[in-house]
This record gives structure tokens, C-alpha cells and sequence, in this order.
């Protein structure tokens, strides 16, 4: 049995986290479930919040994986986690950062596509009532 | 096929705003269509923090602690007269005495649980336990 596990996160954008760690703590729809080399295999929901890593080797600690929630396929020696978004930071201070940046950057791309989205509302509404006009006359 | 003129309503459809959605405090921020989801993850990572620093408060293993101090007060209790009275007995043994020495060293042994045990009392509260 190997001591460390692989720790593989899924994302749209490809395999963004891949790493041994000796632990891992998720946020299950039953509770949080800690996960060890040589676990049982597995496969659970994961809520929307921060995985808890543990590593040894190079940067050994503690971190933390926040996640849009998705699915953990545990096995002996690897866990893999399938989600829409993962970010990653040393502490939880650090994450909230990240995640209240990164929502205040889409929300200002959002601002902006609904801008656009109602020009092009209002630009085919005037088309079509000019369309309109020359039907009926 | 023929394609059929846009009916009035087809363009009049659109020519109606889509009703305004009731402005939702931009809590934080976020764009309308995310908050759920983001509100959601970090009010879990706050809950998280939050949990943490309970955790981080509370000393390590408190409840041993606790379960050490107690036994440790039943020992300082218990142990003085029960010493006393077996080394009471001893010496009523060798000394033909009765129960003179063992009576009065139980009691000696009570008094020196108790002092024993009042002292451990105060220090505890100075401690801030």
C-alpha cells in the first residue's frame, strides 16, 4: 500500500491539482469524511466548500482546495475529484480572497455581456418593427 | 416554403421588456446569476474559518484533561487516609496499641485530603481553569 495519495481535480479546463498528500478532508452530504492511503473505494458527493490536504515532501502542511461542490472518486491510493471550479491556497484567509476577487472580476464581465446583450436586444426589436412596417404597407 | 411575415405579436414580444427582476442585493458583489452558488461557497469557507478557530481555541484534548484532573483529586482524597490507616495498623500491630493509631492517623490522613484537595482547588482557579 502505497503511504501517499494522488490527488487528481477535475475541472472543464483539464487536471489543474495533481499531488500526493497523506490526507484529505472533504465535505460530504453526510458529514465530513476523511480519507487516508488504502481507503476503501468510494465515490461521493462533494458540497460546495474547501477541501482540507495534507502533505509531506517538498511543502509539507496543510492547505486547502475550495471547490463548486462535485463528485470524489476514492480509491487506495488516489482521489479524484470531478467539479466545475477548484482554487487552491495555503489558508482559508487566502481562498475567501481569491474567491471574492475572482466573483468580483465575473461580475464586472457579466455587467458588461448584459450591456451588450440589451443593445442587441433593442437593435433587433427595431428591426423587426421596421420589418414590420414595410410588411404592412 | 414561404416564410411566413412576423406575426404582430412575435414583434410586439420582444418590444416588451422582460420584466425587471427584483434587484437583488449585490451582496458582496457578485454578479445576480452566481450568488447562489458563490454565496453559498463562502458562506461555507466562512463557516469553515469560523469552525477552525473554535477548534484552534480550545485546548487540545481538554476533556483528558479534565478526566486527569478528577482522578487526580479522588487520588488526593482517597490515598492520605487510607495510607494513614494502614500505617496506623501497622504501628497498633507492633505496638499492641488497638486501633488508637490507625483512628487517629485516618484522621490525620482526612484532614490532609481535604487541605490537599482545597489547595489543588485554589491553584486550578488561579490558573484560570
Amino acid at each position: 500500500m502505497s503511504a501517499t495519495l494522488r490527488l487528481l481535480v477535475t475541472t472543464p479546463l483539464g487536471e489543474q491539482v495533481v499531488e500526493d498528500v497523506v490526507y484529505l478532508r472533504l465535505d460530504g452530504p453526510d458529514g465530513y469524511r476523511g480519507v487516508q492511503p488504502g481507503h476503501e473505494p468510494a465515490l461521493t458527493v462533494v458540497r460546495p466548500g474547501a477541501l482540507t490536504v495534507e502533505t509531506v515532501g517538498d511543502a509539507p502542511g496543510e492547505s486547502f482546495l475550495a471547490t463548486e461542490g462535485g463528485f470524489a472518486w476514492i480509491q487506495a491510493s488516489e482521489v479524484r475529484i470531478v467539479t466545475r471550479w477548484a482554487a487552491r491556497a495555503a489558508d482559508l484567509d487566502q481562498l475567501l480572497d481569491q474567491l471574492r476577487e475572482r466573483f468580483h472580476r465575473r461580475a464586472h464581465v457579466e455587467r458588461d455581456v448584459r450591456s451588450q446583450l440589451q443593445r442587441y436586444d433593442a437593435a433587433t426589436r427595431r428591426a423587426l418593427v421596421g420589418l414590420q412596417r414595410e410588411v404592412t404597407r | 416554403m414561404t416564410e411566413s411575415p412576423p406575426r404582430p405579436e412575435d414583434a410586439q414580444q420582444p418590444a416588451t421588456p422582460p420584466p425587471e427582476e427584483p434587484e437583488a442585493p449585490e451582496d458582496e458583489g457578485l454578479p445576480r446569476s452566481r450568488q447562489p452558488t458563490d454565496r453559498v461557497l463562502i458562506e461555507r469557507i466562512e463557516r469553515q474559518k469560523t469552525e477552525r478557530l473554535r477548534a484552534s481555541r480550545e485546548p487540545a484534548g481538554s476533556l483528558w484533561r479534565t478526566v486527569a484532573q478528577v482522578g487526580t483529586l479522588g487520588w488526593l482524597i482517597a490515598l492520605p487516609p487510607v495510607l494513614g490507616a494502614f500505617l496506623g495498623h501497622l504501628i497498633d500491630m507492633r505496638l499492641d496499641t488497638g486501633i488508637t493509631w490507625a483512628i487517629g492517623l485516618l484522621f490525620l490522613g482526612l484532614g490532609m485530603g481535604g487541605y490537599f484537595f482545597w489547595r489543588t482547588i485554589q491553584e486550578a482557579e488561579e490558573n484560570g481553569a
